[in-house]
């Protein structure tokens, strides 16, 4: 027995060095809950209300992107230099924006204060988690899941972020979010959903996205509030999906180490909204 | 009530049968717990008659939430095959079945499943796919009629891996056993690969016609994200009763 338990000690001793960026622990064990994080959250709306984007036009676009993954920022500073024209209104990036570790946090908080003229909302993904990395984000960066509203002069739209870093929303958030879609809903034009994990998946694969029941539920809520779009990351690679009045987006990441990065675009106006990829040159 | 309707039809067909020369089988369970969606807890009855004949069993199923139902009362229903095959002297059950779950007004969930299934001596295993189709429902397609032509009327995922494992204290044959083991899949529902659920189950052979079987299901998500929290458990208790041959 003593001998299996110093074989165990010794691998994980290797693994972890192996993978500097894994927290083999979280598989076990995370500080903070989906709910924990969410009471965190609405502590923070309390004192920072929902921000509202005045746009001159009607029609207007918003970027969104994930899986930036810094460390190096040379793709994702590409996405934030395009974020930067007028008929942009903000840049959503959805997760996994960091390492966990606090030296991947103090370079993105670096990078985020010498960015102005450009509405930037974060939500995390489960790297951002990694290492007690909500203790890194949450000082940083505030609420996790909160909405805005981009105001023009043909009407409004909801753009809500949902907290999905540890595999669920957690009872509360999907509380929240459907009382914020029933008192937005018939005042609003488009609604978009960002958040880190993904509803659908394309073939087998090794990353996981939400319980099925709770994917029912936020289906179900996006057939009765008619969202345009929920927009995920996590897997690394495109997938495009529609069913009823809703689009499901899974985009590329965005990470200097990979090739194929990419970040969605969507532009709104007075009738509909699409969406296109541009793909960053590596 | 179409569908209790068929299923009632089914059933008395398959009583029928059992006068006539095969083998009738029901299965009665509650499940009761809680997760994310339903904090408060939730209670769902399933009934699930089969029939048996000649390597063959042929089943059917209904699944009713009694406290918390999602949408409807009757939460999802099944139909099933299940044929057993020896392959070197060794028996597997290769299974069948189509599952719909009306989880909203809008929207369906369809599952269509194959598995195969083994015991060996203290352990069983099951290995499978189930491709699951979310499809809006009538009632969707009358609001939304342009979907039809825009082909966004139901969205599928071909291939989801299925999976159970087991050890038991027991051999298979042994009149009472006790077991642990993980699968993505219980009943109705069926999770993706990178969601495995932990169970122990007691099962209690009373009679050669009675079992008796209780469960206790450990719910984690994110686990694969390696980023993981509690999401949910549930338990389950049931019986199978065989009719005589």
């Amino acid at each position: 027995m003593e001998k299996w338990k110093i074989i165990a000690f010794l691998l994980s001793i290797f693994l972890t060095s192996c993978f500097h960026d894994l927290d083999e622990a979280g598989a076990f064990h995370s500080k903070y809950n989906a709910n924990e994080r969410f009471e965190m959250s609405q502590e923070w709306n309390a004192s920072h209300p929902f921000q509202v984007i005045l746009m001159p036009d009607s029609e207007y676009s918003v970027l969104y992107c994930g899986d930036t993954h810094i460390g190096t920022y040379r793709e994702f500073s590409i996405v934030l230099d395009a974020a930067k024209s007028p008929s942009t209104a903000a840049l959503v990036v959805a997760g996994d924006i960091s390492r966990g570790h606090t030296e991947s946090y103090d370079t993105l908080e670096t990078l985020m204060n010498t960015v102005d003229s450009v509405n930037w909302f974060f939500t995390p993904g489960n790297h951002d988690l990694y290492f007690g990395g909500w203790d890194e984000y949450y000082p940083r960066f505030g609420a996790s899941s909160y909405y805005f509203v981009v105001s023009t002069p043909a009407g409004n739209d909801l753009f809500i972020i949902l907290d999905s870093g540890s595999g669920t929303l957690g009872n509360l958030q999907l509380n929240w979010l459907s009382e914020v879609l029933e008192s937005f809903h018939p005042s609003v034009r488009h609604i978009t959903i960002a958040t880190h994990l993904n509803f659908f998946k394309d073939g087998f694969g090794l990353t996981s996205g939400f319980p099925m029941e709770e994917a029912n539920v936020v289906l179900d809520l996006c057939a009765r509030y008619e969202i345009d779009y929920i927009i995920g990351g996590h897997d690394h690679g495109r997938n495009e999906s529609a069913i009823g009045n809703t689009n499901f987006i899974i985009m590329d990441q965005c990470h200097d180490e990979e090739s194929n990065s990419s970040y969605l675009e969507i532009k709104y106006n007075a009738v509909s909204c699409i969406h296109l990829f541009h793909a960053i040159p590596e | 009530m179409k569908i209790l309707k068929s299923l009632l039809i089914c059933c008395l067909c398959l009583l029928s049968g059992t006068i006539a020369r095969g083998q009738m089988q029901l299965e009665s369970n509650l499940t009761t717990g809680q997760n994310q969606t339903k904090p408060e807890g939730f209670l769902n009855m399933a009934l699930c008659p089969s029939y048996e004949i000649n390597n063959w069993t042929f089943g059917a199923g209904a699944e009713l939430a009694i406290l918390n139902p999602q949408n409807t009362m009757l939460d999802a229903w099944k139909i099933n095959a299940e044929r057993k095959i020896i392959i070197r002297e060794h028996e597997y059950k290769i299974y069948g079945g189509f599952y719909c779950r009306p989880f909203s007004e809008y929207m369906r969930e369809l599952n269509l499943v194959l598995t195969i299934k083994t015991e060996y001596g203290h352990f069983r295993g099951m290995i499978g796919n189930n491709s699951r189709i979310w499809r809006l429902s009538g009632k969707a397609l009358e609001q939304w009629p342009e979907a039809d032509s825009a082909g966004t009327t139901m969205n599928k995922e071909w291939r989801n891996f299925l999976y159970e494992f087991s050890y038991h204290l027991k051999k298979t044959d042994h009149p009472w056993n006790i077991g642990i083991g993980f699968s993505n899949t219980n009943g109705f529902f069926f999770n993706q690969e990178t969601m495995p659920m932990l169970f122990g189950r007691y099962e209690n052979k009373i009679s050669e016609s009675l079992q008796l079987y209780a469960e206790c299901w450990f719910q984690q998500a994110g686990a694969a994200n390696l980023q993981a929290q509690y999401y949910g458990f549930f338990m389950k208790g049931g019986l199978v009763w065989k009719s005589g041959k």
